[in-house]
């Protein structure tokens, strides 16, 4: 088996979240210097004595699907289904080559309407080989899967995985169910709605839409699952299990969903997606390198923490070079100057504010909290944190390195690097 | 990859002993719903937990609103007790990888009455919950990962698990599937008319559905060089473990198995050994008319060798115990290549002739060498895990 860390190269990045139109919207939103988008909204269970709550919630967001995804069948699908497919396309398609884009859509067939088409184009032509297709028609139309076909990512190239984060998936068709089963006779639920109620439906949407045979895993729980996601995507593809991973993480707000998350927090509600495939040396981009899973003490969790994140940073200052074995990567980061493990900032999915601010203290850093600017994504936190790493590090000068944490109540924790190419990194396990 | 220890709740009650027992007797374990009010069904029967095991639960680990979250924490015990490993310990690098089709959503059932849904608290929204007990039962000092993806959530845990070993990010990965009899569930197969009014029979030519369980199984894994240095033997080993996806429908297996197919020749390929190699096939059979047919011509297609490939289905005893099951029939797996005994489809009255191409167990089961089992799950959005287990004489070298 090959060496997990370090092993992965991200090609594209699909969002659909509110009041993101691209990638360094992304970054702006989380590092605070713009604000999401957020409103009052009142939720309600009928047939059930849960009383309506008024919550500060995000969205809803559109899944805005992109053209060329075959339409039919999908107003039956869940709404965080419809947000996991349309982000994963848009990921796949921002990760397929451009001679398959082309043939998808002449130039002048782009359609410019829509947020920011430019800065996507930007994105996909200077920031290190990363594509980003926007949530916008234009920048999803730029490329163009085939009805019912498979993208330039993952045509012919083996089987492709697809993991996938979330709480919240099929919770509302869940609840459903039981309401159902209290006020209709036996056998008159829906169908449709009851295969939907377990949480792998947005893996099982993006595998079948986009005929993704690899292997299809779904993680739940909390803020960590969509880190699990990205590492055991890392895993498949350092086995052989898998050429290729779709990995996305997603969140929908309904009065069901409210009870699972925090009250300090907006619920968020969006979803995204990471095309990744094995890094091989001379490779542009970003990266996904070294990480670290722990069950941190509960007791001890501020200094524990404090600990786990000093761990993840380089002794005695910033450390120079590539990763072993990358000789290409040694020469471009001689050039382009090295750039320290945490000299951007380090982004942190955790519901406990206190806890963030104390992370302040030991990290060069600033620390952008998720949570305190988008809101509680449940198991989808740690993901986004990542996601926003990509987004942060694509538009910056390489090399760059951050690095993405996430640490639940439990003390169940992990941190992940990310950077573009020849920032300082290494293979060794913290 | 060393199988150290395992643990049991299921229909048959707590502990590996008793499920095993409950093979060997050929015990059918499914009966009537009594957990819930299932009058008005037209299809009543599950497969709980007796409640005298229920209550010998407070024994053994604390309370919880869930059940399932108590059978996961009691099958983690005795697995660990099993392996001769502490539950606690900051020296060595414990991982829980845990599989789950629910999770804590169960607990909303309880409020199902007439007219209306009581909603009971918030644990059915907070899927990290289900962990609690074993949280509080066990030291994790690595990750603990709850995994998701369907009815093949046991095995794609004991993969993780796996994956997680030979890394070296753990030392001990306590892997595990777990579920709790869910009135969602019972609901959800009744309207798809899939569920069997009395008894299940995989493969069977009158097969009439399937009938929802519960439980917890649990795997103790770790390398096999750490279970020898501490004077012990492995009950098993590992031998592969591969996963794929239908990617063709949300309910329906693809029509010739294709994600099935691919899983057995990864399993195959990576353990270096050939269909023949095969003892015995524990397969998913859940016994709904559709999904057997399908198993059985992609087991014998994958499987095509000098003999028809050995084949029974657990889920006549045990019903489908959802995220629980696969790891239960890896519980069961082990003790077959530890006592040369495959068990029989203990239900099974005339075999479909459409699953003509596997030699299906008689019901009293056979004894014979056992050398290597394959294990099979999948599941509703089409994600398929398959684990190779073989007996422990060459894992101990």
């Amino acid at each position: 088996m090959l060496p997990v860390n370090d092993c992965l190269s991200v090609r594209g990045l699909g969002l659909r979240l509110p009041g993101v139109t691209g990638p360094q919207d992304l970054v702006r939103l989380v590092g605070g210097t713009s604000a999401a988008p957020s409103e009052v909204r009142r939720f309600e269970a009928p047939y059930t004595d849960l009383d309506p709550v008024d919550r500060l919630a995000a969205g809803p967001v559109e899944p805005r699907m992109p053209p060329g995804v075959a339409v039919r069948g999908l107003r039956a699908l869940p709404h965080e289904s419809l947000l996991a497919l349309a982000a994963a396309v848009t990921a796949e398609d921002a990760a397929s080559p451009s001679d398959l884009r082309l043939a998808a859509a002449s130039p002048s067939d782009l359609p410019l309407a829509g947020p920011s088409p430019s800065d996507l184009r930007l994105a996909a032509a200077s920031q290190r080989d990363v594509r980003f297709a926007g949530a916008s028609p234009g920048g999803a139309g730029w490329t163009g899967t085939p009805p019912g076909g498979i993208s330039g990512f993952a045509a012919g190239v083996g089987p492709v995985a697809v993991l996938w984060a979330s709480s919240s998936a099929g919770l509302a068709e869940y609840a459903t169910i039981c309401v159902e089963a209290a006020v209709l006779d036996p056998g008159l639920s829906s169908p449709i709605i009851g295969p939907a109620s377990a949480f792998n439906g947005p893996a099982a949407t993006v595998s079948i839409r986009l005929g993704l045979d690899g292997p299809n895993e779904t993680v739940t729980g909390g803020t960590t699952a969509g880190l699990t996601a990205l590492i055991e995507a890392g895993r498949f593809v350092a086995d052989g299990a898998a050429a290729r991973a779709l990995v996305g993480a997603s969140a929908t707000v309904s009065r069901w969903s409210l009870a699972g998350l925090a009250e300090d927090f907006v619920a968020a509600e969006g979803a995204g997606c990471l095309a990744v495939q094995p890094w091989h040396d001379g490779d542009p981009g970003v990266r996904l390198g070294r990480f670290h899973r722990v069950g941190l003490d509960r007791s001890r969790l501020v200094t524990e923490s404090r600990d786990l994140v000093r761990a993840a940073l380089p002794p005695g200052g910033p450390r120079l070079g590539a990763p072993p074995g990358t000789g290409a990567a040694a020469g471009r980061g001689a050039t382009g100057g090295a750039a320290a493990v945490g000299s951007g900032p380090m982004i942190v999915s955790a519901l406990d504010v206190g806890l963030v601010e104390a992370l302040a203290e030991v990290h060069p850093g600033p620390v952008w909290h998720l949570e305190r600017s988008l809101g509680d994504f449940g198991a989808a936190g740690g993901f986004m944190a990542v996601a926003c790493a990509v987004a942060y590090c694509a538009g910056a000068r390489a090399p760059t390195s951050l690095l993405a944490l996430a640490i639940e109540p439990s003390g169940n924790a992990a941190v992940m690097e990310v950077f573009t190419w020849g920032a300082s990194t290494s293979s060794s396990v913290w | 990859m060393a199988i150290s220890g395992v643990g049991a709740v299921s229909g048959a009650g707590l502990g590996t002993e008793a499920l095993w027992t409950a093979v060997t007797d050929r015990r059918v374990l499914t009966g009537p719903v009594t957990r819930y009010d299932m009058s008005r069904y037209p299809a009543r029967c599950g497969v709980e937990v007796p409640s005298a095991a229920v209550v010998a639960l407070d024994s053994v680990v604390p309370g919880h609103e869930s059940l399932a979250a108590r059978y996961l924490a009691a099958a983690a015990l005795e697995g660990l007790r099993d392996a001769g490993l502490p539950a606690h310990g900051r020296q060595r690098r414990l991982g829980a990888f845990v599989g789950t089709v629910m999770a804590n959503r169960p607990l909303l059932d309880r409020g199902i009455g007439p007219g209306g849904l009581a909603v009971p608290g918030h644990g059915w929204a907070r899927p990290d919950d289900l962990l609690d007990t074993l949280r509080k039962t066990v030291q994790v000092t690595g990750p603990t990962v709850l995994l998701a993806p369907g009815c093949a959530a046991g095995n794609s845990a004991i993969a993780a698990g796996c994956r997680a070993i030979a890394s070296g990010e753990v030392d001990v990965a306590v892997c595990a599937g777990v579920s709790e009899l869910s009135l969602e569930i019972l609901a959800m197969f009744t309207s798809l008319r899939a569920l069997a009014v009395d008894t299940v029979r995989p493969f069977d030519v009158n097969r009439r559905g399937t009938i929802p369980g519960e439980g917890a199984g649990v795997l103790v894994l770790e390398p096999v060089d750490r279970v020898v240095a501490r004077g012990r033997r492995p009950l098993a080993q590992v031998l592969a473990c591969a996963a794929a996806a239908d990617a063709h429908n949300p309910t329906q297996p693809h029509p010739d198995g294709n994600g099935l197919v691919s899983t057995v020749h990864g399993c195959l390929d990576r353990a270096g050994l050939t269909a023949d190699d095969v003892d015995w096939v524990c397969a998913h059979g859940t016994g709904t008319p559709a999904s057997d047919g399908i198993e059985a011509r992609a087991v014998a297609k994958a499987l095509a060798g000098r003999r028809r490939p050995v084949v029974s289905s657990l889920k006549g005893q045990f019903g489908h115990a959802e995220g629980a099951a696969a790891a239960l029939e890896a519980v069961v797996a082990v003790r077959a290549l530890a006592e040369n005994f495959v068990p029989g489809n203990v239900t099974l009255i005339e075999p479909d002739p459409a699953c003509g191409g596997i030699d299906l167990v008689e019901p009293v089961g056979r004894r014979t060498p056992v050398r290597t089992v394959l294990s099979q799950a999948f599941g509703f959005g089409g994600g398929v895990s398959t684990i190779l287990l073989g007996e422990a004489e060459s894992a101990a070298g």
